[in-house]
């Protein structure tokens, strides 16, 4: 097990959890001035973007282990990621919820759900895409949620999870379901990500 | 202790159809798999390893297939893989990454960390030990894939290229090791090199193009080249019965 | 390499179809929306508005090529060709991505705004074509030195954040080093300031030449201390030319771009007004002027669509698809003067009131075959945010206040006229009381 975890760098998933919360509460406030879309800015965040380094640390760790050998594992390795990754989440949100009664408002909230959401996007592309173009693929959620994202009236489209108030039922199920669709696609998808495929 | 294939189809695009109705029965404790480059050798034993899954038909060891959850963690743990190419894992040492292999492969983390030591030792690692595996040399990348096979109580061992890049000496080790597990296990290994094939393994298997061109013990093989006496040595009978099987890759 | 080869590999090339639909679907509505129509300078400003998302496609399919050459041990094979000459092709892939990005952007503000070939605007092109490859090179360093996995998202967002971050800052030349304010350019009567351009260009130049630099030398001490060097030295450059400059990067058109006719009074159109529009629209100045003289009010010599209307010049506030309604409320417009720098500081202005009804006033005597007309603002001019931009903006109440005052006699009319818009001009005097009579 202490093994798997240096394999996965689970520490540097651990701190970058750590750092996002940190960052997140000091400057997570902070609005980027994304180019105004369909006559209206919205309030894009930096607790918008920052939330995906604990996803992007953890798609690093699923990639940097001997991955073939990984593959004929007699243990059930994708359970482990799965847990790793709602482990993280959860910690994510009881960081958040402590924040939020220690008196952080609801920018704790946003940054425990939004770090969530991230790590179940990843668990959802890393089996379909490999854990590069995943990456690559979850870094671009914000950006697109920052330009297409806000309704005309100034409020976040439903599908812009990112973006909504720590209140919305909308980004708590979507990104509940993102979860529940990354780990189950973790624990059933058996095909390898395409990478190593290059055998022959 | 018979591996089978049974009509295995295998394809990685919709263009590239490797295997069709591919059978093979490999019952021998020590076998060779020759073949030229793209003859699916590799594919062949990540078929076997379980690390690819075929299309159609099935694969099993000792009538144990890789299906299902169980099945496939049973199928695992008796059989170990050496891929054509290691990879350190950064932040585990040398004998951290054996133990490693062992522990996915089902053994305590006490059982792992122990059955390391022997296997470092077993392929001279084992002053290496506590080195980042990750500054390893090529040669010792591949002899640190054989410990982590070694690891843990595989009935079959499948070794992709086990002695590209090791020097003469290593291969003379290597080839010791296959001898002496030989007695223990079986040991499948795919290779390009055909010198000493008759010292180490008694059965061939030769496979060009997704079939199989030969199967047979190592005597039949060599009788191949001309004849039954054509004062060839070993080795040049061996390269010479290989290249009259083989066409010429395009 | 092939080309086919850099074809089928380039991760930019891969990466084109995702910035494209990108532009298109996501960011049409906001390129079109403020585009001054047949003004080329204007369609290439506003397409700089995707400069910051195609810059962060350039540097994260920049870092995956960086990161390919590196697992791919390229330069540990003692290649014979430098380290620069086989990064180039590479590279270039991922740049031409972004440049396709922004040709789609430009083609959406080109054809909203009615403007095809005017669109090439040559110093937006650098500005974006400099910081293209800047970010593609700095992409690539980046994912040579970090792991792909985090290099890729890492030059992806940063890139986006710091192209975009710097419009939020106060210090406005930090936006102009990465064209930050080139989507404000510009209305028909701007251009584009060069001093932006140059400052931006510098910067870019700068970024690339430290790139170039950790790329050739690989990352050497001596070529790090360099990039830095440079990196200081192009910053401290770029900023001089941006350190005068307000948030947006333009100055007044040159009025010899205008197109002046010799009727009375003269009037002068931007060139964009052309065709079949300008005839009409200058026979429905003449008129408009001709009517306002006969009601005594006095009239300009020139009306021009200059930024800034020299003395005897007043302003035609038509926007460059102007139809002939269009015309009396630009002329009417031209004849307030404009708010005085006290005003526009925030200062009180008891006058500014009173520009309402003045407005309703002078649009009464201009068209006095029709009721005071609850008219919408005129397209967005270079005076915006002073009193020329209320004007037309009156409703009922300005209206029902012209009206009182056309019942007035002829010169206490005028006497009004000439008061309130000698207020205007300051911000300490009050706009004058409605003479009686006015009112039943």
């Amino acid at each position: 097990m202490i093994w798997w975890c240096k394999a996965r760098a689970v520490p540097g998933v651990l701190a970058a959890l750590a750092g996002t919360f940190a960052l997140g509460l000091l400057v997570g406030d902070g609005e980027l001035p994304v180019p105004a879309l369909r006559g209206h800015a919205g309030h894009f965040l930096v607790a918008h973007v920052i939330t995906l380094l604990p996803a992007v640390f953890l798609l690093h760790g699923l990639g940097r282990g001997d991955l073939r050998t990984e593959a004929v594992a007699g243990r059930f390795l994708r359970g482990l990621d799965a847990g790793l990754a709602l482990a993280v989440a959860t910690a994510g949100a009881a960081a958040g919820v402590l924040a939020h009664v220690a008196g952080e408002g609801d920018l704790a909230l946003v940054l425990a759900r939004n770090i969530a959401g991230y790590l179940g996007s990843a668990l959802l592309l890393h089996p379909l895409l490999g854990h590069r173009p995943a990456a690559a693929a979850i870094a671009a959620v914000p950006l697109l949620c920052s330009a297409a994202g806000w309704h005309p009236d100034g409020r976040p489209e439903p599908w812009a999870w990112p973006l909504h108030p720590a209140a919305s039922p909308y980004a708590l199920t979507a990104v509940a379901l993102t979860l529940l669709a990354g780990t189950t696609c973790t624990l059933l998808r058996h095909r390898p990500p395409a990478d190593l495929h290059v055998l022959a | 202790m018979t591996l089978e294939f049974h009509r295995i189809d295998f394809r990685y695009t919709r263009k590239a159809g490797l295997f069709a109705g591919f059978a093979l029965r490999i019952d021998d404790p020590a076998t060779v798999l020759l073949g030229p480059n793209g003859a699916g050798k590799s594919t062949l034993m990540a078929l076997a390893a379980s690390q690819l899954a075929p299309r159609q038909g099935s694969v099993s060891w000792r009538g144990q297939t890789p299906t299902g959850h169980r099945g496939r963690a049973a199928y695992r743990r008796a059989v170990a893989w050496l891929p054509q190419q290691v990879t350190p894992v950064p932040g585990l040492s040398v004998r951290e990454q054996v133990a490693y292999c062992g522990w996915l492969k089902g053994m305590s983390r006490a059982e792992a960390w122990q059955a390391s030591a022997g296997a470092l030792e077993r392929v001279g690692l084992a002053p290496l030990a506590d080195r980042r595996s990750h500054r390893l040399s090529g040669g010792q990348l591949r002899r640190l894939g054989i410990a982590g096979c070694l690891a843990h109580r595989s009935e079959l061992i499948l070794m992709d290229e086990p002695t590209a890049g090791l020097d003469p000496a290593q291969r003379g080790m290597f080839r010791t090791l296959v001898e002496d597990l030989a007695g223990e296990v079986s040991v499948i290994v795919s290779t390009h090199q055909t010198e000493d094939l008759a010292a180490t393994y008694r059965h061939v298997v030769v496979l060009d193009q997704g079939r199989v061109r030969f199967q047979g013990g190592i005597e039949a093989f060599h009788a191949l080249a001309t004849g039954p006496d054509t004062g060839l040595g070993t080795g040049a009978g061996a390269e010479a019965a290989y290249t009259r099987l083989v066409e010429r890759e395009a | 390499m092939l080309l086919r080869t850099v074809l089928r590999t380039s991760a930019g090339l891969r990466t084109l179809p995702f910035l494209v639909g990108f532009v298109l679907v996501a960011l049409a509505d906001d390129l079109t929306a403020w585009v001054t129509p047949a003004y080329g300078l204007s369609a290439a400003g506003h397409a700089s508005l995707a400069l910051p998302f195609a810059c962060a496609a350039c540097a994260a399919a920049g870092a995956w090529e960086g990161g390919r050459l590196h697992r791919g041990r390229v330069f540990d094979r003692s290649p014979v060709r430098s380290p620069l000459s086989i990064t180039a092709p590479v590279l270039l892939p991922v740049a031409v991505t972004g440049g396709l990005g922004m040709a789609a952007a430009l083609g959406t503000t080109a054809l909203a705004g009615g403007t095809m070939t005017g669109a090439v605007a040559p110093g937006v092109l650098a500005v974006w074509v400099g910081l293209l490859l800047a970010n593609t090179l700095v992409g690539s360093i980046v994912g040579r030195v970090l792991a792909p996995v985090v290099a890729v998202p890492l030059a992806l967002v940063s890139s986006f954040v710091l192209n975009a971050y710097p419009a939020s800052f106060d210090a406005y030349w930090l936006r102009h080093l990465v064209g930050g304010g080139l989507s404000d350019c510009c209305a028909v009567d701007q251009v584009l300031d060069q001093k932006a351009v140059s400052s931006s260009l510098a910067f870019s130049g700068a970024v690339c030449a430290a790139a170039v630099l950790l790329i050739r030398y690989r990352g050497a001490p001596a070529a790090l201390a360099g990039a830095l060097a440079v990196t200081a030295a192009g910053v401290a450059l770029a900023a001089q030319p941006a350190q005068g400059l307000g948030p947006e990067p333009v100055l007044d058109r040159p009025a010899t771009a205008l197109v002046c006719d010799h009727g009375r009074p003269r009037v002068c159109l931007w060139p964009e007004l052309g065709g079949t529009r300008a005839g009409p629209v200058r026979d429905e100045a003449r008129r408009v002027v001709t009517t306002l003289a006969g009601h005594g009010v006095p009239v300009p010599a020139t009306l021009t669509m200059a930024a800034r209307p020299g003395p005897g010049e007043a302003k035609l506030g038509i926007p460059t698809t102007a139809r002939v309604q269009d015309v009396a409320p630009g002329v009417v417009g031209g004849l307030l003067p404009r708010a005085p720098d006290c005003a526009r500081s925030g200062a009180p202005y008891p006058a500014g009131a009173a520009a309402g009804p003045v407005t309703a006033w002078l649009t009464a005597k201009a068209t006095p075959d029709s009721p005071a007309p609850d008219r919408t603002a005129p397209e967005r001019t270079a005076s915006n945010g002073t009193t020329a931009d209320t004007r037309g903006r009156f409703g009922a109440q300005d209206a029902a206040l012209a009206e009182q005052v056309l019942r007035l006699p002829r010169e206490a009319q005028l006497d009004w006229y000439l008061a309130t818009t000698e207020a205007l001009r300051h911000c300490d005097t009050p706009a004058p009381a409605l003479p009686p009579g006015g009112a039943r």
